[in-house]
C-alpha cells in the first residue's frame, strides 16, 4: 500500500517537473498569460499532493 | 511622512518580547498540547524559510529577474514532493541516531571529527552572508519608515536583541535532545504573521492602489512587454539553476534542518507538511507581483526590495507600515534565532568539544555545555555583523541569500551518497566538499572582498557561456564537488564504521548499527566516559542509559549490553554528536590498541568482509525459515509434526481449528498428554504401520463426523539434534465431505422413487384407459336400457369420476418425477396461478389435509419464466409444510402481488410459528424439525434450488404471536 502511494508522489512530482521545468513550460510561457497564470499550474501540484496525501492517511499508511 | 525611530525600537522590542512569552506559555504548558503539537503549527513553523529575502527581496528579484523568484519555492515545493523518498528517510535516522544538525547527519555517514568539522566551518563560512541579508534588511527597512540614516550603532543593537532572544529561545535547555516546543510555537507565530501582514500589503494594493482587481490586470495588460519580462525568464538557465538551489535548500540549510527533522514532534505532521507547506509558500507569493506592479504604478523611489514599506508611506497609513515592519522584522528574526541555534549545535559538537574534551579537566560538564551554546550564539550573530559591516552589495538582497544557497547545495552529493550510495567514503565527501567549497569561494566571495573586482560582472566576462553568476557557480562547484566525491570515493576502502552507518542509513527498518564494540560489562562504559566527560557526568549518563534500557548494571550478557551501548550512543550523541559519542565509547577497551599491527588490522578486515557475507546469508535463510513456517501455519490442512521422542513439536492453526487444542497448549506435550479423544486417536495412528486412515470417526466427538489421517516419517537432519526427526501427521476433515456424500445418496434414491413413478403411472395408464373406455361404453348402455338406467348410469359416472381421479394422480406422480431433470434451459412462460391450483390439487389428495381450509388470491394473469414441473414441486413443499403445520379446521392462506417487476407468492399458516435458530437453518439439507420418519430435510433445501435457480428469493416470516409465512418471489415476466 505504501508503494502505491510512493508511485504517485513520483508521477505527482514528475507532472510538477514537466509543468516548471521542461519544454512545456518553455510553451506555455510564451501564451501571452495574465500575470497570475503561473500559480494555477503551482496550486495544482499541491492540490494533487494534498490529495494523494490524505487519501493515504484514510488508508493507514 | 516617517515613524520616530524610538517608537520602531519599542514595537520591535515589544514583539520580540511577546514572541517570547508565546514561547513561554508553550513551554510552561499553558498552551493547549492539541495547539502545539497540530500538524499545522510544525507546517507554519518550517515558515522559517522565508526571510526578509523572501519579504522584502522578493520583490526586487520579481523585478529584475521575473518570475524567476519564483523558482526559490517551487523548489521547495519538488523537495517536498519527493518527501517519501528524500525527506521522510532523513527523519528516521535523525530521531534514532540523534542526529540533530546537518553535520552530525553527514558525521554520522562519513564517520570521524574531520567530516563533522569541515562541514560545520563550511556552513558557518556559508551561512554569514545570509544572516548579514537579514541584518541588512532590518536596518533599512528602520532607516525607510523612520526616514534617518540608522547608524551601524541600530543594526549592531539589533543584533544584540536578538543575541538576547536566541538564547532565551534555544540554549535555556542543557540537552538538544528535548524538544523546543516554545521555539516551534513561536516561529509557527512569525510565520503567520509574515503571511498576514503580506496579504493585507497585497489586498491594499489591489483595493486602494488599483481599485479593483480589474484594474490591476487592466493595468498590466496594458504593458505587454512587462508581463513578457516576467515571463522570459522560465526559459534561461537561471531558472533551472534557481529551481535546483531552493530545492537543495529545503532540507540542507541549517535552519530547514533544525525546523524540519529535529523539532518534528510526529512523523505524520511531515507527511502533512508535504502539501500543507508549499501551499503556506503559494499564499505567501501571491502578493509579491501585485506590491511590484504598485511600485512601478506609483514610481517609488526606493529599491523595489522595499517597495511594500514605501507604499504603505506614501499612502499615509501609519499601521499598515508598522503591520508590514512586523512581517518584516519577523522574517529576520526567525531566520536569525533559529539558524544560529542549529550553527550552535554544529559548533559546540564539532568544532568545540573535540578540542577541550581532549585536552582533559572535564569538570561541570553540563554547565560549561550551556555556557558554551550560549557563547557561540553571540558569537555567530557577531560574525553575521562583522560581514555586514565589511560586504557592500549592490545587488540586492537575493544576491546575499543566493550566495548561502550555493553553499549549502555542496552537501547535496553527500547526502545522496548517504541515502543511495553505500559505497561513498569519508575521504570522498571530505575532498568534494573542499572542492567545491573553494571553488565556491573564489566564484561568489573574492569578488566582493577584493578591491580589484567589485561585482560578478567581471567574472561573467571571462565565462560567456554563461548568462548569470548563479549558473555558473552552480555549475562549478557541484561539478568539482560530485567528481572529487565520486572518485575519492571510489579510491578509498569505506572503514568499518562507514559500512555500519551505511547499513543503518540504507535500511528502510529501524535498526540499531550493527558491528559496534561490546563492552564486558556495563561498567566498563562509566569508566570509557569518565575519561573523556568527568566522573558525575559519566556516572549520570550510563545511570541514564541503564534505565532507560531496564538493564542492571551488573549485566554481562552482550545481547544485553548491545542494547545499552546503543542506547549509551544515541543519548551521548544527542549531547556531543554522533563522532565524539562514537569516540567516547571506542575508549573502553585499552586491549584494543592491541589489534593495532598491520596483520592484526588486515585479519581484522576479512573477518569484517566475512561477518558482512555471513549476514547476507543469514538473512536470506531467516527469510526462508519464516516463510516456509508461515505456509505451515496458515495451510488449511491439520499439520503436526511428532518428534523423536514422541512430543508435538509443530501444530498449525488448522489442526488447533480441527481438535478445539491451542498451539500453545499441544506444543511440546507427549502425545499421550493431549486431550481426548485426540491423544489416543494420534497415538494409535503413529504407532500404526499404516500411513493412511480414511473415515476415522472421532468417538465422542459431535461436531466432526470422521477425518482423514495421513503421515510420513521425517529424518533427522545431519548433524542436528535427534529429537527433529520423527512423523508428520496430516489431518483432513470429512464433514462436508460426508454430507455431501449422504446428500447425493439421497438424490439418487430420489431418482430412483422418480424412475419408479413413471413406471408405475405409466403401466397404470394403460389399463386406466381400459377402464375408462369400458365406463364410457356402460354410461351408454344404460342410456339405451329403460330398467335400471338411473342407478346403472350413476355407478357409470362414479367409475369415471375415480378414473379421472387417478388419472390426476398418476400426472401429478409424472410431474414430480421429472421436476430434477429439467434445466433452466427449458424454462418458458408459466403461470403461476395454474402451478398453484395443480399444487393444491395434489395437496389434497392427502387425507391428513382434509380439515385445512385454504384461501387462494392469485393473480391470474401472473406470468413469470420458469420451469412448471420444478415451481409445482416448490409450491407442493410449502403449502405441504403450511398444512402440517396448521390445527384442524385451519386456514393457509396463498396470496400474490406485483412490486418491483416481482411477483411475491405468500404462503401463510396459523401454526406455532418457526423459532430464530430453526429460520437460520431451515433451508439447509437435512434440516426437519419433523419426528424421524416424517421428513428428509431436503423439501426447502430442494426449494430454495429451485427458486435460486429461477433467479427469485425465497424468506420466512414469523411473528412472536405465531403463524409462518413464507414469502416468493420471482422475476415477473415482461412483453
Amino acid at each position: 500500500m505504501k508503494a502505491k502511494i510512493h508511485d504517485h508522489t513520483l508521477l505527482i512530482f514528475l507532472f510538477a517537473l514537466a509543468m516548471i521545468a521542461s519544454p512545456l513550460s518553455n510553451w506555455w510561457s510564451r501564451l501571452d498569460l495574465p500575470w497570475y497564470a503561473i500559480f494555477i499550474p503551482w496550486a495544482l501540484v499541491i492540490a494533487l499532493a494534498a490529495v494523494n496525501q490524505l487519501r493515504g492517511s484514510d488508508r493507514g499508511d | 511622512m516617517g515613524i520616530e525611530l524610538t517608537w520602531l525600537f519599542v514595537i520591535a522590542i515589544s514583539y520580540l518580547g511577546l514572541l517570547f512569552l508565546i514561547a513561554w506559555s508553550a513551554d510552561s504548558g499553558l498552551l493547549p498540547s492539541r495547539l502545539i503539537n497540530h500538524p499545522l503549527v510544525y507546517s507554519l513553523s518550517l515558515g522559517v524559510y522565508a526571510t526578509s529575502w523572501t519579504y522584502y527581496g522578493s520583490v526586487g528579484l520579481a523585478d529584475s529577474s521575473g518570475y524567476a523568484f519564483l523558482t526559490i519555492y517551487l523548489g521547495v515545493t519538488l523537495a517536498f514532493l519527493l518527501g517519501p523518498y528524500l525527506l521522510s528517510p532523513i527523519l528516521r535516522l535523525c530521531r534514532v541516531h540523534q542526529l540533530n544538525s546537518i553535520a552530525d547527519l553527514l558525521a554520522f555517514r562519513y564517520g570521524g571529527r574531520v567530516t563533522g568539522f569541515v562541514v560545520t566551518l563550511f556552513m558557518l563560512v556559508g551561512i554569514l552572508p545570509y544572516i548579514s541579508l537579514q541584518i541588512r534588511a532590518v536596518t533599512e527597512s528602520v532607516q525607510i519608515l523612520s526616514q534617518q540614516v540608522p547608524p551601524n550603532l541600530l543594526a549592531l543593537g539589533f543584533c544584540v536583541a536578538i543575541t538576547i532572544f536566541a538564547i532565551l529561545f534555544g540554549a535555556r535547555h542543557l540537552s538538544p535532545r528535548e524538544k523546543h516546543h516554545g521555539l516551534v510555537v513561536a516561529i509557527a507565530f512569525e510565520s503567520a504573521v509574515k503571511l498576514i501582514a503580506l496579504l493585507v500589503a497585497g489586498v491594499f494594493v489591489i483595493t486602494q492602489v488599483f481599485d479593483s482587481p480589474a484594474a490591476l490586470n487592466d493595468w498590466a495588460n496594458s504593458q505587454p512587454e512587462m508581463l513578457e519580462s516576467l515571463y522570459a525568464p522560465s526559459r534561461t538557465n537561471l531558472w533551472s539553476t534557481l529551481l535546483l538551489l531552493a530545492f537543495c535548500a529545503a532540507f540542507l540549510l541549517p535552519r530547514q534542518y533544525h525546523m524540519t527533522f529535529v523539532e518534528n514532534e510526529n512523523p505524520k505532521h511531515l507527511t502533512t507538511a508535504y502539501w500543507l507547506f508549499p501551499l503556506y509558500l503559494l499564499l505567501l507569493n501571491l502578493p509579491i507581483i501585485p506590491i511590484l506592479f504598485a511600485g512601478r504604478h506609483l514610481s517609488l523611489a526606493i529599491e523595489p526590495d522595499f517597495y511594500v514599506l514605501g507604499m504603505t508611506l506614501t499612502a499615509g497609513h501609519q499601521w499598515l507600515a508598522i503591520l508590514v515592519f512586523l512581517g518584516g522584522l519577523s522574517a529576520a528574526s526567525a531566520m536569525m534565532i533559529v539558524t544560529t541555534l542549529a550553527l550552535s549545535y554544529m559548533c559546540l559538537n564539532h568544532l568545540l568539544l573535540p578540542a577541550s574534551l581532549s585536552s582533559g579537566k572535564p569538570d561541570d560538564f553540563y554547565r560549561r555545555l550551556l555556557w558554551s551554546k550560549r557563547l557561540i550564539i553571540a558569537l555567530i550573530i557577531a560574525a553575521g555583523y562583522g560581514f555586514y559591516i565589511v560586504i557592500e552589495l549592490n545587488e540586492g538582497l537575493a544576491s546575499l541569500g543566493l550566495i548561502s544557497f550555493v553553499a549549502a547545495a555542496q552537501l547535496l552529493p553527500g547526502v545522496i551518497g548517504l541515502l543511495f550510495w553505500t559505497r561513498a567514503t569519508q575521504t570522498g565527501f571530505v575532498s568534494g566538499l573542499a572542492g567545491g567549497a573553494i571553488v565556491w569561494f573564489l566564484l561568489l566571495i573574492w569578488p566582493l572582498l577584493s578591491p580589484s573586482t567589485s561585482s560578478y560582472t567581471e567574472v561573467l566576462a571571462a565565462l560567456p557561456e554563461f548568462s548569470d553568476i548563479w549558473s555558473l557557480a552552480t555549475f562549478c562547484t557541484l561539478s568539482v564537488n560530485g567528481t572529487l566525491f565520486i572518485v575519492g570515493s571510489l579510491f578509498t576502502t569505506p572503514s568499518r564504521d562507514e559500512i555500519n552507518a551505511a547499513e543503518a542509513a540504507t535500511e528502510s527498518t529501524s535498526i540499531a548499527m550493527a558491528g559496534s564494540d561490546v563492552a564486558r560489562s556495563a561498567i566498563h562504559y562509566r569508566y570509557a566516559m569518565q575519561k573523556v566527560l568527568g566522573n558525575k557526568v559519566a556516572a549520570q549518563e550510563l545511570n541514564r542509559a541503564l534505565a532507560e534500557t531496564h538493564t542492571n548494571v551488573e549485566e554481562t550478557r552482550p545481547a544485553d549490553l548491545q542494547l545499552l551501548h546503543d542506547q549509551l550512543e544515541r543519548n551521548l550523541t544527542g549531547l556531543v554528536g554522533p563522532a565524539l559519542a562514537r569516540e567516547v565509547l571506542r575508549h573502553k577497551r585499552p586491549d584494543s590498541k592491541q589489534l593495532e599491527s598491520p596483520d592484526a588490522r588486515l585479519l581484522e578486515l576479512h573477518i569484517e568482509a566475512s561477518r558482512q557475507q555471513m549476514r547476507g546469508m543469514t538473512r536470506q535463510l531467516d527469510d526462508l525459515r519464516r516463510y516456509l513456517r508461515d505456509v505451515l501455519r496458515q495451510l488449511p490442512l491439520g499439520v503436526c509434526s511428532i518428534s523423536a521422542d514422541g512430543r508435538v513439536y509443530l501444530w498449525n492453526a488448522a489442526m488447533h481449528e480441527l481438535t478445539g487444542i491451542e498451539e500453545r497448549v499441544a506444543r511440546d506435550q507427549p502425545l499421550d498428554q493431549l486431550p481426548e479423544p485426540w491423544s489416543q486417536l494420534l497415538q494409535e495412528f503413529a504407532a500404526s504401520g499404516d500411513a493412511h486412515l480414511f473415515r476415522c470417526h472421532v468417538p465422542g466427538n459431535t461436531r466432526l463426523a470422521s477425518v482423514n489421517l495421513h503421515k510420513a516419517d521425517i529424518a533427522t537432519p545431519a548433524g542436528s539434534d535427534e529429537t527433529l526427526g520423527g512423523q508428520v501427521v496430516l489431518m483432513e476433515d470429512r464433514s462436508s465431505l460426508d454430507t455431501l456424500e449422504a446428500e447425493l445418496a439421497h438424490s439418487e434414491r430420489l431418482a430412483s422413487v422418480g424412475r419408479l413413478a413413471a413406471g408405475v403411472a405409466h403401466e397404470i395408464g394403460n389399463p386406466l384407459t381400459g377402464i375408462a373406455s369400458i365406463a364410457q361404453n356402460l354410461l351408454h348402455d344404460a342410456a339405451n336400457i329403460e330398467d335400471n338406467s338411473v342407478e346403472i348410469g350413476d355407478q357409470a359416472d362414479d367409475i369415471l369420476a375415480q378414473v379421472n381421479r387417478i388419472n390426476g394422480i398418476v400426472r401429478s406422480l409424472l410431474s414430480f418425477s421429472h421436476a430434477d431433470t429439467v434445466g433452466s434451459s427449458s424454462h418458458e412462460p408459466v403461470c403461476v396461478n395454474d402451478c398453484v391450483q395443480e399444487s393444491l390439487g395434489l395437496i389434497r389428495l392427502s387425507p391428513e389435509v382434509r380439515h385445512i381450509h385454504f384461501s387462494v388470491d392469485v393473480q391470474s394473469t401472473a406470468m413469470v419464466k420458469g420451469d412448471a414441473n420444478q415451481l409445482i414441486q416448490v409450491f407442493v413443499n410449502l403449502i405441504g409444510n403450511a398444512c402440517d403445520a396448521s390445527p384442524d379446521g385451519a386456514t393457509v392462506c396463498i396470496e400474490s402481488l406485483i412490486q418491483d417487476k416481482q411477483l411475491i407468492v405468500t404462503i401463510s399458516d396459523s401454526g406455532p410459528g418457526v423459532d430464530s435458530t430453526t429460520r437460520e437453518k431451515m433451508f439447509e439439507p437435512f434440516f426437519t424439525t419433523k419426528p424421524v420418519g416424517m421428513g428428509t430435510g431436503l423439501g426447502l433445501s430442494l426449494v430454495y434450488s429451485i427458486i435460486t435457480n429461477h433467479n427469485g428469493k425465497i424468506r420466512v416470516d414469523s411473528p412472536p404471536g405465531g403463524g409462518t409465512c413464507m414469502i416468493v418471489s420471482l422475476p415477473l415476466l415482461t412483453a
